[in-house]
């Protein structure tokens, strides 16, 4: 089986690229028969380009995606989500592997739930070995969760919470420390229709007190955030 | 010719009781003196004497008002014997005294007492100074009876003078206070004398007018004496005038009923028996008139009754005259005359001088001249002293009016005074009233910019925690982002790496590897804590009341049940209403700290309607009178408060019940989406 793969590293850190391409030369190297031809890009504008380059060539098989990188110059794409979304229409057939320092529950879900990616690395919890062996798995057909994201599916199937998107967003933004007045802004409700989701969540949640900060701890317990 | 019953001048009288039994020994050896003196078995000498060593013993007494009475007594008493020299003394002395003291009433009996003694003298002006003094004097100490005296005194003094105008004046001030004092044997004289007035001014009727009244009020009076018959004597001689001789010999005779009249009073019997056979003889009759009146002579002589002489006289000469026995009448007119010029009265000299003119024919002449002469330096006299009279009083008019002025001058002063003290209040009330206002107002904007600055330092407050949370979330991002991703970069490709060397450095490389995971964790789990914390900071209001209550409730040791609506959302409120509620709970629980005493407070603010919210205190201390006016500030910042955001504040106390505090405010809502 001699195949030759072309991969894309999207990592505005070129020492994380860099040692992404040391795991695939590692995997090379341990395996003749197996061959990288690794592009990096550094930025959303620089990945874009070689993404819609790669869409009418000669496509390319495997993508790391980093999710937070500058955003690109014209504004359209925001972050490494955006591009994920962009190389589901124009690559459907690109493996992509999301690797992210993000560990927060609601940001993985909606990059689960977005990009659907075949590989979900959290960076902390990735080190060489696993590294390779999620390229591995990954490049055998299989998707790779690392640990992280594991936890979160466990413990989102334990419970049975109708929390649909809003209530994740406005718990989210709760959670960052958003001030109540400028959620409408972000989220595309009034401000009343807010609260009473709030109260509807400190329900669900047992929330006594009227306390935001509890409501969030408990959120946050619960994967949700 | 004429001969009155004229009253005499009231003397003195004893004040009575003005001492009192407890006087030393020597006070009351004093009294028994001056008692002793009053005795009229007592000879003069003997009366003199003892009212001396009164007197010496008086200069022993300490006491000024003791004294002073005494020394007065002494003076009526040596006045009334005519003991002059001792008079003097004892009265000057009682005088200073009391000038001394300022007693006005001595000062007044002093002075009656020298009026008394100069009447006697004949110095009537000095007489008539005094008089005025006492007269002066009891007005002001208001005793109206012997003002009244003093002022029937003075006219008794001008009447002899033939200032009737001016006497009957007098009468007149003296008969309204004898009115007022009920003094009717006071008002029969007073009417008499006017009736002699009239008679003198040929005003008959109203002589005889005011004699009826005169023996009108002696029906009221007990001590009668011979006032009845004075007066129809006086009444009698009035009808002679009038010549009306049978009404005048009718009261003559009418008088003369008193029995014992022959005896009682000789002289005034001598005069009735004169006046009827002198009316008789106007009347024409002859009968019995020479006898009667010669008889009239005999009792006059008897008793050394020389003005009566000199009337019964000159009535013999009339009548000799009329009988053509010119030698009888000249001889009777010149005795006359010779006694009238023995008594110094000019008067019955006139009158005799008229009467010879007549008689004597051959010198008539001579006697007129010589009426003429004596008549115009009488009247000139008479004039002197009238003028006198005049001055003394006027002077007291202009002292009077003086006073007056003075009087007039204060009120002026004082309503001046009082006028300026008022606007000066009412000045002082207004600047008062501006201060207060000013106060107010600047109470009204201190409120305001104390409300400003709240609200601002709240802002502030959430501006610098704002900007604390964009920090603290920039740091953590870049922990996150940055820093992070760079160490797992670094991590990996050192993991790549291909270490060269024995087993134990590539173990150490791997340990190496591993630690940087670990440090990564840290990182992030201090990324994650530093946007953790924003939570934390992050407060509602009901939250900032709730730490308010907790705060008071630990100060002092009452339990507090808090209950907030949890569907009021706090931020879509006014500021302004937030920051009213908060400082009106404050209140309320410093009230209840101070003075309720309380164990258990419930706190309750609940959203009504979705336009107002309700804030009840309620506890379960002392309470106080609700309408108890003096409100004190604390309830009076409630209210402004609870006015300031159109809301409605009740408070409900009842004593040892506990006090309920309840405000409501409406809120300002948004639409439902």
């Amino acid at each position: 089986m001699n195949s030759k793969y072309k991969v894309l590293i999207i990592d505005d850190h070129p020492i994380i690229a860099d040692a992404y391409k040391s795991a695939f030369e590692f995997i090379s190297l341990e395996n003749s028969t197996v061959n990288f031809e690794i592009s990096i890009a550094i930025n959303c504008d620089e990945a874009i380009e070689k993404i819609k380059e790669a869409s009418i060539k000669k496509g390319i098989d495997v993508i790391f995606l980093d999710i937070s990188l500058p955003q690109s110059t014209d504004g359209e794409y925001l972050s490494g989500e955006d591009l994920g979304i962009a190389i589901k229409k124009l690559l459907p057939e690109c493996k992509i592997v999301v690797a992210t320092t993000f560990n927060d529950n609601y940001r993985i879900q909606t990059i689960l739930k977005n990009v659907s990616p075949d590989g979900f690395l959290i960076k902390n919890d990735v080190n060489k070995d696993e590294l390779v062996f999620a390229i591995k798995t990954v490049l055998g057909g299989s998707p790779y969760y690392s640990k992280s994201v594991l936890e979160l599916f466990r413990k989102q199937a334990s419970i049975d919470y109708k929390i649909d998107k809003i209530d994740r967003q406005l718990l989210y933004e709760m959670s960052i420390g958003t001030k109540m007045k400028d959620l409408p802004s972000i989220i595309p409700m009034s401000m009343p229709g807010l609260e009473r989701r709030k109260k509807q969540l400190k329900k669900l949640f047992e929330v006594k007190d009227n306390d935001d900060r509890e409501l969030i701890l408990k959120a946050k317990e619960k994967g949700f955030i | 010719m004429l001969v009155f019953f004229v009253p005499t001048l009231f003397s003195c009288e004893q004040p009575k009781n003005r001492l009192e039994s407890k006087v030393a020994a020597e006070a009351d050896s004093i009294a028994f003196w001056i008692r002793e003196s009053k005795q009229p078995k007592l000879d003069l000498a003997k009366k003199k004497l003892v009212l001396q060593k009164a007197y010496t013993a008086t200069q022993e007494i300490s006491s000024d008002s003791i004294k002073n009475d005494f020394l007065a007594k002494i003076a009526i008493e040596t006045e009334g014997i005519d003991y002059d020299s001792l008079f003097i003394k004892v009265n000057k002395e009682s005088l200073q005294l009391a000038l001394d003291r300022n007693d006005l009433y001595t000062i007044g009996d002093s002075h009656w007492n020298y009026g008394n003694f100069y009447t006697d003298l004949e110095v009537i002006d000095s007489a008539y100074f005094h008089y005025h003094k006492a007269y002066e004097n009891f007005n002001l100490v208001k005793h109206d009876y012997y003002a009244a005296n003093m002022l029937y005194n003075m006219a008794f003094i001008q009447g002899r003078l033939k200032d009737y105008t001016g006497s009957e004046i007098l009468i007149f001030d003296a008969i309204s206070k004898y009115e007022r004092t009920k003094r009717y044997d006071k008002l029969y004289q007073c009417y008499n004398y006017l009736g002699l007035i009239y008679i003198e001014i040929e005003e008959f009727d109203r002589a005889i007018f005011y004699h009826n009244k005169a023996l009108d009020y002696l029906t009221k009076v007990k001590s009668k004496k011979n006032y009845k018959e004075g007066s129809l004597s006086n009444i009698g001689l009035t009808y002679q005038k009038l010549n009306n001789y049978e009404k005048a010999i009718e009261n003559f005779e009418e008088a003369l009923k008193i029995k014992d009249l022959k005896n009682q009073d000789p002289i005034f019997y001598a005069r009735l028996i004169d006046n009827i056979a002198y009316t008789k003889f106007l009347r024409g009759d002859t009968l019995n008139i020479v006898e009667d009146l010669y008889k009239s002579l005999k009792i006059r002589d008897s008793l050394k009754n020389i003005s009566g002489m000199v009337i019964c006289k000159r009535h013999l000469s009339e009548f000799y005259a009329v009988k053509k026995d010119t030698i009888l009448a000249v001889k009777y007119a010149n005795e006359a005359f010779g006694l009238a010029d023995q008594l110094e009265n000019y008067r019955d000299k006139l009158e005799t001088l008229l009467l010879l003119s007549r008689v004597d024919r051959q010198k008539s002449n001579k006697y007129l001249n010589e009426y003429v002469r004596i008549s115009d330096s009488l009247q000139v006299e008479d004039r002197k002293i009238r003028n006198k009279f005049t001055r003394i009083r006027f002077e007291t008019d202009e002292y009077i009016e003086e006073t007056e002025k003075l009087s007039q001058q204060n009120i002026l002063i004082l309503l001046g005074g009082f006028i300026v003290i008022i606007l000066l209040s009412f000045a002082y009330a207004m600047r008062v009233q501006a201060a207060k206002n000013k106060e107010l107002m600047f109470d009204k904007e201190q409120q305001k910019s104390n409300q400003e600055i709240l609200s601002l330092m709240i802002k502030q407050q959430t501006k610098l925690e704002e900007g604390r949370l964009k920090e603290r979330h920039r740091i953590s991002e870049d922990l996150h982002d940055g820093v992070l991703g760079k160490i797992f970069g670094t991590r990996l490709g050192l993991g790549f790496l291909n270490i060269k060397g024995d087993k134990e450095t590539i173990e150490k490389h791997k340990n190496y590897i591993d630690e940087l995971q670990i440090i990564e964790k840290e990182i992030r789990t201090i990324s994650h804590e530093l946007k953790n914390e924003i939570l934390s900071s992050k407060e509602d209001f009901s939250k900032i009341i709730k730490d308010l209550i907790e705060k008071r409730s630990n100060l002092e040791s009452f339990k507090c049940q808090f209950y907030c609506d949890e569907t009021i959302y706090w931020d879509a409120i006014n500021d302004v209403i937030k920051i009213n509620l908060y400082r009106i709970l404050q209140e309320a629980l410093q009230n209840i700290i101070k003075y309720a005493d309380a164990s258990y407070v419930e706190i309750k603010i609940s959203l009504i309607n979705n336009n107002s919210i309700e804030l009840l205190v309620k506890d379960d201390g002392k309470g106080f009178n609700v309408k108890d006016k003096r409100k004190g500030i604390g309830l009076k910042n409630m209210e402004s408060r609870a006015e300031k955001i159109d809301g409605i504040l009740k408070i409900n106390s009842l004593k040892n019940k506990g006090t309920t505090i309840f405000v409501a405010c409406p809120i300002e809502t948004e639409n439902n989406e």
